[in-house]
């Protein structure tokens, strides 16, 4: 074919254009580490790049909620076990109150102190993380001066302003018992026609009744129980049988609580289990991230260098071919 | 044979004046190396016959020699095949190049690969949420996720902006492309008139031609063209250029796709129709310009990216341009204000609780990208996010006793882990086609692959009338707005084109017109009336409910039940239920036409329309059956996914497009290239050739001066060295 001295040069031209384009590509690489720079370049690894870092959004998500939750159990659990306490020594105190020959005097200290206890469980089940009570369920506030998880007035214990004794409440307060709060800790969180499904979400309810116990009877509440034992104490004759009756309640209802204690230990340690699977998710995702998005530094320099010396041989080879033709040799 | 004694000197001085020429050639072609478009020139040299060789008297045994060399004239040396193949992959290369240049700044509004936008924003909202689901009750989370979704709705909102600026961008370019072919097309206009002038003396003007050729190559990349030579009528002996292009007009003018013929030239022009596409319209010699649709070149790829929307045509199709991307947007903003919307509000224990998360900042009915604003109630803080929609009273076991109120419940979250629910569904995204139809007096159908657009979404009806002559269409429009085409019946057979109802419509002034996938075909002999047209896939496209026969859509995928409730002192109108069912509630003492209907489905943006009412409705005060019928919408679903998969599709669908149409691209500008090569092996020129012919026709010149010397050598032996 007839090769004119002008296609010689365009062509030269293009391709020097395309080699220093390929070079600054590679340069670009090098420098932003990246494997691609633009959606275009690489439509297929850029869609699968979003799918990873939505992922990844998801589970640092996971894991914020997790911290939080569990930072949560942990003053929970310290609380209750601080209820559990007192139960224990409420407990062996009462039963060294009825095994021994206490006077009237001994007995009324033995009721101030089992009506100190009843005031102190009231504090620990009011105690509150990050300014929201632990134990009120879904109540988690007083600011517009709503009730507190648990009020001790006139000899009545009001769980959120609900008279725990109160025949009509009964069926209110199993409600509460039962509350449950949900938080999406990426087990798939889905819900029905009752709203979240249960095991697609983490419960992070805490109803402190659910621990004490409710019911009509005074005895069945373990804070208003300690009152009863303590007015029992407090009585000129004592009555044993009363006093026993409630000595069992009390011992069923500090295995409540201790079993609460239990329970929350347990949460913690699946809590635990539950972020090194998330960690173990995020360092997978950050690694797959990595290897769609991330270049291989040894073989991009390597590319770079390639294409270096390509652009310096066309540049070389330009010199070379462009300037001479036959009227250069003309005599 | 007698030689004459000074026959020599005229071959040689032939020979000094052809190397003399030659090297003017050379001379004009090297200085010309670097001149666009020039076609490297020739010295056309023939030997010249033997004077007297083929006189009458001359010895047939004659040695007659040639008297030196005859100068032929200057051609151009140029391969037309390769100029015809240059244009036609020209034209493919301007319009991958014109669809590329768009498709490269929407993909470039979309990337997210080194940035943060729509994709990483909803990632946010949605982050904010899960914090907030663990916060519920605080005034500060509530803000902190209501900043979130208004960066969400910012970006929504740029994002529109953008591709509004990448259309006007677009469209500058596309006016200057417009510009700039009228004055190629006047250009060569002239150009022609000067060439025809010099051929006339005898001047072959090749640099005038080089100059066409070069504004026919520019001319070639906008569109597809034809270049032909046909006979001057006046002249005949010489040829005119006739460029012709590629594409349907809407002009009867057998000359509509002509561009050039002589110095009569076209005018081209683009502006935009009611509907908002733009066209282009055409029209050669001062002829009235038509809409063009051109077969390829930059100008259709210009025309289908801003035309073209893909699965939200009607009918849909998979050309995707810059208005796919836009309601895409669309649909994204609207789907999640939706959603959201109907989360953040709830009637508990009898009080509305919450408001709307999301409005529009025009103040305008529908939500766009473009006017998506967080909603003024919850910015002014007049409700927040509302956390549950659980009641706080919890209901006593006996029915008959008051429930119990729990009081403060701030830490349920039941609501917003529902929000964060909406973002995590995969759910069907969707859009419907309206698939207008029309009503006839005697005839009815209008299909399924009929297509009726009036601007103003007026309904077109279709009588039929044998009193004027066969073949006739007539169109009018009365005050009402209702649109009536009259067809011939006179005679049998008759079809009626698109394009003869379109004339008809278009003599009238009324702004509407048809599209028909079939002409329609008159079977009745005009005294039975227009026969039914048949749809082509009639499957549940009708239904008739409650007296009124309702239709709507092709094969559509989704099926609608319409329900029509009729009793007296009714508040007419229409309601779009939320399982997407249709109830239309009418006055049953009130009289109503196919018009009226239409219009109350029209406000409800619902896309069936009634086509025909029986007695039970239009009796006034007798009452109307209600009932209910399904009727197919044309459906298309644009997606499966979640929002964010939903954004990234957009974003995904344009950076593949450009990916797949910058190897199109690449692989067309290889072709041209390649093309160019031959072209230029033929046409250019070559400095090692120029400088070989520089030496050959000096030797030559030389050599022939040499003959001069030897043949003065001869004459002064004979005469002066002769013996006398």
């Amino acid at each position: 074919m007839r090769v004119s001295t002008n296609s010689l040069m365009r062509n030269y031209n293009s391709r020097l254009n395309q080699v220093l384009g390929n070079l600054n590509i590679a340069n670009q690489k090098v420098i932003t580490g990246r494997k691609f720079l633009t959606a275009s370049e690489s439509p297929v690894e850029a869609a699968r790049a979003y799918q990873l870092r939505r992922s990844l959004q998801d589970n640092t998500n996971y894991l914020d909620n997790l911290e939080n939750v569990n930072d949560m159990f942990a003053s929970t659990e310290s609380s209750l076990m601080n209820v559990s306490k007192m139960a224990s020594s409420a407990y062996s105190t009462m039963l060294d109150a009825i095994n021994g020959t206490k006077s009237l005097d001994e007995r009324k200290i033995i009721a101030g102190e089992l009506r100190g206890m009843q005031k102190s469980m009231v504090l620990s089940l009011n105690s509150k993380f990050n300014d929201k009570f632990l134990f009120g369920g879904s109540s988690t506030k007083n600011d517009n001066g709503e009730p507190v998880p648990f009020e001790l007035k006139d000899g009545k214990l009001l769980y959120r302003g609900i008279d725990v004794t109160d025949p009509d409440a009964q069926n209110a307060l199993k409600e509460l018992a039962d509350e449950k709060i949900y938080v999406d800790l990426g087990f798939g969180l889905n819900e029905d026609a009752n709203g979240i499904v249960d095991n697609s979400a983490y419960n992070i309810a805490n109803a402190g009744i659910s621990y004490l116990g409710f019911g009509t009877d005074h005895r069945d509440n373990l804070i208003l129980n300690l009152g009863e034992m303590a007015d029992l104490l407090e009585a000129e004759t004592i009555d044993p049988e009363a006093i026993k009756e409630c000595t069992d309640r009390l011992e069923d209802q500090k295995l409540r609580v201790l079993r609460g204690v239990t329970t929350l230990g347990t949460e913690t340690q699946f809590l635990k289990t539950t972020k090194t699977m998330l960690e173990d998710n995020e360092y997978n995702l950050k690694n797959k991230i990595a290897n769609v998005e991330q270049i291989d530094m040894e073989a991009a320099i390597m590319a770079f260098k390639e294409a270096d010396y390509v652009y310096k041989a066309a540049l070389k080879m330009g010199s070379s071919i462009l300037s001479p033709s036959f009227i250069d040799y003309m005599k | 044979m007698i030689r004459s004694t000074f026959y020599g000197f005229g071959t040689g001085l032939s020979g000094m004046n052809a190397a003399q020429k030659a090297l003017d050639v050379v001379g004009n072609n090297i200085s010309n190396l670097n001149t666009p478009g020039y076609t490297r020139q020739r010295l056309d040299l023939y030997s010249a016959v033997a004077v007297s060789s083929l006189d009458r008297y001359t010895s047939r045994n004659s040695f007659a020699v040639g008297q030196g060399v005859d100068l032929g004239g200057v051609s151009q040396i140029r391969d037309p095949f390769l100029d015809v193949r240059f244009r036609r992959e020209a034209a493919n290369v301007g319009e991958s190049d014109a669809q590329l240049g768009f498709l490269e700044d929407i993909t470039g509004i979309f990337d997210e690969v080194q940035s943060k936008k729509i994709q990483s924003m909803l990632s946010d909202f949605k982050s904010q949420l899960e914090k907030y689901s663990l916060e519920t009750g605080s005034a500060e989370s509530d803000s902190i996720v209501r900043t979130s979704a208004e960066s969400l709705t910012r970006m929504m909102n740029q994002l529109s902006k953008q591709l509004e600026t990448v259309k006007e961008q677009q469209l500058d370019n596309v006016e200057n492309a417009v510009i700039n072919i009228n004055n190629i097309l006047d250009k060569i206009g002239t150009l022609n008139q000067n060439i025809k002038e010099s051929e006339l003396f005898g001047n072959q003007a090749l640099e005038l031609k080089d100059q066409r050729n070069s504004l026919i190559d520019q001319l070639s990349s906008y569109m597809p063209i034809e270049v032909t030579y046909e006979p001057d009528p006046t002249t005949p002996s010489l040829n005119n250029v006739v460029i012709r292009v590629k594409g349907t007009s809407d002009s009867a003018d057998p000359n509509s796709n002509v561009l050039v013929r002589n110095d009569e030239i076209g005018h081209l022009s683009f502006s935009k129709k009611a509907n908002g596409d733009y066209n282009f319209s055409y029209g050669f010699n001062g002829a009235p310009e038509e809409r063009m649709v051109f077969d390829g070149g930059s100008l259709k790829g210009f025309e289908d990216m801003l035309n073209s929307k893909g699965e939200f045509d009607t009918p849909p199709n998979t050309l995707r341009g810059i208005g796919y991307y836009q309601n895409m947007l669309d649909t994204m903003a609207s789907e999640f204000a939706k959603d959201f919307n109907e989360a953040n509000t709830a009637i508990i224990d009898g009080v509305a609780q919450g408001g709307p998360m999301f409005a529009t900042s025009d103040g305008s009915a529908k939500i766009t990208a473009g006017n998506i604003s967080i909603a003024k109630g919850w910015s002014d803080g007049s409700y927040s996010l509302l956390t549950t929609k659980k009641s706080a009273i919890i209901p006593d076991a006996d029915p008959t006793k008051p429930g119990i109120d729990s009081g403060n419940t701030d830490g349920k979250n039941d609501n917003i882990n529902h929000m964060i629910r909406l973002l995590e569904r995969s759910r069907d995204f969707l859009t419907t086609y309206p698939m207008s139809v029309v009503s006839g007096a005697t005839g009815t159908y209008e299909g399924s692959n009929v297509t009726f657009k009036a601007a103003d979404g007026s309904v077109i009806q279709f009588t039929q009338d044998d009193s004027t002559n066969a073949g006739t269409v007539t169109a009018s429009k009365d005050a009402s707005g209702v649109i009536t085409v009259s067809l011939s019946t006179k005679g049998a057979g008759h079809s009626y084109s698109a394009k003869d109802i379109n004339d008809a419509l278009k003599a009238q002034g009324i702004t509407a017109s048809v599209e028909l996938d079939k002409d329609i075909t008159v079977t009745a002999d005009g005294t039975t009336g227009m026969g039914p047209i048949t749809a082509k896939d009639p499957t549940n496209a009708k239904v008739t409910v409650g007296g009124i026969d309702f239709e709507s859509g092709t094969a559509g995928n989704v099926t609608t039940k319409i329900e029509v409730n009729a009793t007296a002192g009714a508040t007419e109108g229409v309601t779009i239920n939320s399982d997407g069912s249709i109830k239309l509630t009418l006055d049953s003492g009130k009289t109503y036409t196919t018009n009226d209907i239409n219009k109350l489905m029209k406000d409800a943006g619902v896309d069936i329309k009634a086509t025909g009412i029986g007695n039970p409705v239009t009796d006034a005060g007798a009452p109307l059956a209600g009932g209910t019928g399904v009727v197919n919408i044309g459906t298309v679903k644009l997606m499966s996914g979640k929002f964010s998969e939903f954004a990234a599709d957009i974003g995904n669908k344009a950076s593949m497009e450009t990916n797949s149409k910058t190897t199109v691209l690449t692989s067309h500008v290889t072709v041209l290239s390649g093309i160019e090569d031959l072209r230029d092996g033929i046409s250019a020129v070559s400095l090692d050739e120029e400088g070989v012919d520089l030496m050959r026709y000096q030797k030559s010149y030389a050599a022939a001066a040499r003959f001069m010397t030897t043949l003065d050598d001869i004459l002064n032996t004979l005469i002066n060295g002769m013996g006398i």
